[in-house]
């Protein structure tokens, strides 16, 4: 007749405890007794605690204790090889803040936030990151509520094949979509309406917000009347060469298609007001990653100015 | 922002002038200048140096007589120098002839301003022993193009 007993050692079958019915119990009756109350008291006490029960079984609940200073809660389930972690509490705020999903779970589910105010969202948003980037073919995330003012998705996994981001409320007062795009990925941005193979037209954008477009060309406004050539703004330069007075060369960040896939427009003048014209430079032709040009005085001799600007449009 | 100072092919200093706008964002200021010098600097340039704005004369009057120097890292070829404001004086001439002609073709009388056009040397610049000195130079009768 066993005593001392742990909760693990008890069994659902009451024929199946000690004492086996037929033990003369007298002397040990009472440390029975004492077992069944320690354990009872185990029981409740090791359902949390810093560390997990060294005694546990099937379908056996703990709560981690051990995050409480970030008043986080873990709760976790014992399968029978051992406790799993389920899901995270935040105790301050009663919300889940994360969960241990399988990566298959959300594979072609779609994480619906409507009617849900920004303010249930946590901080952490929706986080990918325990996730395998293989298993994810496509997620689809919908965020309509009109009160929330700011959404911002991250989807670091270069493994990622496609992502689709639908920003549809018309209640929302301004989108801030941030793309940060790593090394692999190939195509960085392709619109789509209804089918693959339709591009959709990009939509009315104020010139406001015509900025930082590396495709439609290059352009550079600089003064070069005294030093080297200094640029105010340009786009798609990487560096002017002053290759002598009134004698520049523009090097593309990104070449053009070919030598004879762009246009161009070159002006300037002078502090004063004189006219200064410009032409393509003869001693270097056209290339797709640069282009030479000169500014004149009106004795057609080579002179610098001030105001100097040159623009180029063509196929990329 | 650092400049690059080379000798081209033809013998002409050039300068290159990155734009800092395409710096990248995990790219410092060296690295930067490294990657525009690897792009934008001809395989055949010689004398290649990485020089501050400040090391880069301001003047660019004689800008086409710029060379690497001995006492600062760019200086003023003083003898092409010379060539060029002779050959800017004798441009300068030529329009002043022309306009005199006009002139005279209408009925004005030129004859002093052609005298005094005639009695300009333009190898007077020859002189010159300094930059200055030849900036000083250039005749006081003769416009200079704007």
């Amino acid at each position: 007749m066993a005593v001392n007993e742990s909760i693990s050692a008890y069994s659902t079958t009451a024929a199946n405890n000690t004492p086996a019915g037929s033990n003369t119990i007298g002397p040990d009756l009472d440390n029975h007794l004492r077992d069944i109350k320690k354990n009872i008291r185990l029981a409740v006490e090791s359902s949390q605690g810093p560390s997990a029960p060294a005694d546990g079984f099937v379908g056996r609940w703990y709560a981690d204790t051990s995050g409480s200073a970030s008043d986080i809660l873990a709760l976790n389930i014992h399968d029978g090889g051992g406790f799993v972690h389920l899901f995270d509490l935040e105790t301050s705020a009663n919300e889940i803040v994360s969960a241990n999903l399988a990566a298959s779970a959300i594979e072609t589910s779609q994480i619906n936030l409507g009617g849900i105010g920004d303010s249930a969202i946590p901080a952490s948003g929706i986080d990918f990151s325990d996730l395998s980037g293989s298993a994810i073919d496509r997620a689809a995330i919908n965020i309509a509520d009109s009160g929330i003012a700011r959404a911002k998705i991250d989807i670091a996994d270069s493994a990622i094949a496609r992502a689709k981001i639908d920003i549809n409320a018309s209640g929302i007062a301004r989108t801030n979509l941030d793309l940060s795009l790593g090394t692999g990925v190939d195509d960085m941005i392709t619109l789509i309406s209804g089918s693959a193979t339709t591009i959709a037209a990009l939509p009315v954008v104020s010139g406001e917000f015509l900025t930082n477009l590396d495709n439609i060309g290059a352009f550079v406004r600089f003064d070069a009347s005294s030093g080297t050539p200094s640029a105010q703004t340009s786009l798609n330069i990487t560096s002017i060469t002053d290759n002598g007075a009134g004698d520049y060369t523009f090097n593309f960040t990104k070449s053009f298609a070919s030598a004879t896939s762009y246009g161009w427009a070159l002006g300037g003048s002078t502090q004063t007001n004189d006219v200064r014209f410009a032409w393509q430079s003869t001693p270097d032709s056209p290339t797709a990653g640069a282009f030479r040009a000169a500014w004149a005085a009106s004795d057609q001799s080579l002179a610098d100015g001030t105001f100097h600007s040159a623009m180029f449009f063509g196929d990329q | 922002m650092n400049v690059i100072a080379y000798t081209a092919a033809d013998g002409s200093l050039r300068v290159v002038v990155p734009m800092a706008k395409e710096k990248k964002a995990d790219e410092n200021e060296a690295d930067f200048v490294a990657r525009i010098r690897a792009k934008d600097v001809p395989s055949d340039a010689t004398d290649v140096v990485e020089l501050n704005r400040s090391e880069i004369p301001q003047d660019r009057e004689f800008r086409n007589a710029w060379k690497r120097g001995a006492a600062t890292e760019i200086e003023v070829d003083l003898e092409k120098a010379k060539t060029i404001q002779e050959q800017r004086i004798h441009n300068a001439k030529l329009r002043k002839a022309r306009e005199l002609l006009e002139r005279e073709m209408v009925g004005e009388d030129i004859t002093l301003e052609k005298a005094k056009l005639q009695a300009i040397d333009k190898t007077i610049v020859r002189t010159a022993t300094s930059i200055d000195d030849l900036k000083a130079l250039w005749p006081i009768s003769l416009p200079r193009t704007k």
